[in-house]
């Protein structure tokens, strides 16, 4: 629709600005360059997210399905699929907080399904944090 | 000099009213610390003696509202340091905020490393690590007998409330008022709340004990540092919080702190305070610890979403939450359910 860069490369044109340009710049600076580092790492989850968000709200969506034991259809509409997951997600909390889901069953199936969601978001926010939590694992096992 | 000059000299005016001595500002740094606390390192010439002093001073906004103000960190800091805690000596708290524009005290400035990474990895502080588990354990056990009718500002848990109870309540309160709701959060707290200690005997609590909040030089722990989220509750929160993956810094395997197995520490601390640490609440705590500290990254990063702080480093802790539900849920799992 829009000319190129697209919003991924727009996004990685600052990204390399900052790394490029301005880090090694405000190295005298430590808080700015402190944070500069941040803002940086800020701009690969924006472009992580881009990427994985799509597929991994089809995929909490279909969890949300399998927990109530239930099929309902995400809305094609993506900005609508969203909403319609925060919904779904408040609902499930109130229910969660009211003791709802206390038998250990429900509890644990609870758990498995809220862990593949953090592991997703990490996968956006932090592949690193992942990759290591699950290599010390292994190593324990 | 981070200082004009017109705020140079009214410290030192501060500084000559409380010392009796003329007092020279030759020099202030910011120090690195945490987003929540501005630290000045300042090189002071009293009665024309040289030192190094460290000043720490409120930001503009209250990370939380259970925090001490500084004139009653330095309150507890006194005490600890009249105990004999390591500690660095609290010297003036100034609570005029016509000096500097918000309270702020002075301490004297203890040599050493507080930077977490660092202080896991540094190759130089190797012996360091080797007895920083036994070091803490003995200023924690001292720290936990210091006497809270004191320090009568301390925040307690409310009445009916266990403290683990008080800690799950002000989560809830977060997460309500930040009109979140994240499955992830919402069942790591149900568990804490069904599985949340029966029995609790209340002592001084330190509140942030852990790696990254301490002074560490070659021979270990030089100083307990951050007294600003003292209370009174259960003793074995400050046991479980430094095990906390967050804290480990990159060393993941270590389990306390990323410098040692949890139980050096847990025995080291038994032996010192003469009190058997209960592995469950400690194990407990370790949980909500991640519990808590995945509830606060969302309310750190809607200071800069609401709009009243402008921050990257405030936004960015949004999405390290879900670092502390994976860990939470993970260990949940762990004990049993």
């Amino acid at each position: 629709m829009y000319d190129r860069p697209d919003v991924s490369e727009l996004i990685d044109a600052v990204r390399q600005h900052l790394e490029r340009q301005v880090i090694p710049a405000i190295k005298g600076d430590a808080k700015l360059y402190f944070q500069t580092l941040v803002a940086a790492n800020v701009l690969k989850i924006a472009l992580r997210d881009l990427a994985l968000s799509g597929d991994h709200l089809q995929s909490a969506w279909e969890r949300l399905n399998d927990l109530h034991g239930e099929i309902i259809l995400i809305p094609a509409n993506q900005q609508e699929a969203v909403m319609e997951m925060q919904a779904r997600n408040r609902s499930l909390c109130t229910t969660v907080r009211a003791g709802e889901w206390d038998a250990p069953d429900h509890m644990n199936a609870l758990i498995v399904m809220a862990l593949a969601n953090t592991v997703d978001a990490l996968a956006a926010a932090n592949p690193k944090f992942l990759t290591a939590i699950q290599e010390e694992l292994q190593q324990r096992s | 000099m981070i200082l004009d000059t017109e705020t140079a000299e009214k410290l030192c005016a501060f500084l000559t009213d409380e010392t009796g001595y003329a007092v020279i500002l030759e020099n202030a740094v910011p120090l690195a610390g945490g987003a929540s606390r501005e630290m000045l390192l300042l090189d002071l010439r009293i009665d024309g003696f040289p030192g190094k002093y460290v000043l720490r001073c409120d930001p503009p906004t209250q990370m939380n509202e259970r925090a001490l103000t500084r004139a009653q960190e330095f309150a507890v800091m006194q005490g600890a340091y009249e105990a004999g805690i390591r500690i660095a000596k609290p010297c003036w708290s100034c609570e005029d905020t016509s000096v500097l524009g918000s309270p702020f005290f002075i301490m004297d400035y203890v040599e050493g490393m507080s930077i977490g990474r660092k202080v896991v990895s540094a190759p130089e502080l190797a012996q360091a690590r080797a007895v920083l588990p036994q070091q803490m354990a003995e200023e924690l056990a001292k720290i936990h007998t210091l006497p809270m009718d004191n320090f009568d500002f301390l925040p307690t848990p409310r009445p009916v409330y266990s403290s683990a109870r008080d800690a799950i309540a002000m989560c809830y309160e977060v997460l309500d008022a930040l009109k979140v709701s994240n499955p992830a959060l919402e069942v790591a707290l149900r568990w804490a709340d069904r599985h949340a200690p029966a029995v609790e005997s209340w002592t001084f609590v330190h509140g942030d004990f852990r790696i990254g909040n301490l002074i560490v030089n070659g021979e270990g722990l030089a100083a307990v540092a951050d007294w600003e989220f003292c209370h009174v509750g259960d003793p074995d929160e400050d046991l479980g919080y430094p095990c906390m993956r967050d804290w480990r810094f990159g060393v993941g395997h270590l389990r306390f702190g990323g410098i040692s197995d949890r139980e050096a520490f847990l025995t080291a601390y038994e032996g010192a305070s003469g009190r058997a640490a209960n592995r469950q609440s400690v194990e407990f705590w370790e949980i909500l610890g991640n519990i808590r500290w995945g509830v606060i990254c969302l309310s750190q990063a809607n200071r800069h979403l609401s709009g009243r702080e402008s921050g990257v480093e405030l936004a960015s802790l949004g999405r390290r939450s879900a670092e502390m539900q994976l860990e939470a849920l993970r260990l949940i799992q762990q004990f049993g359910g």
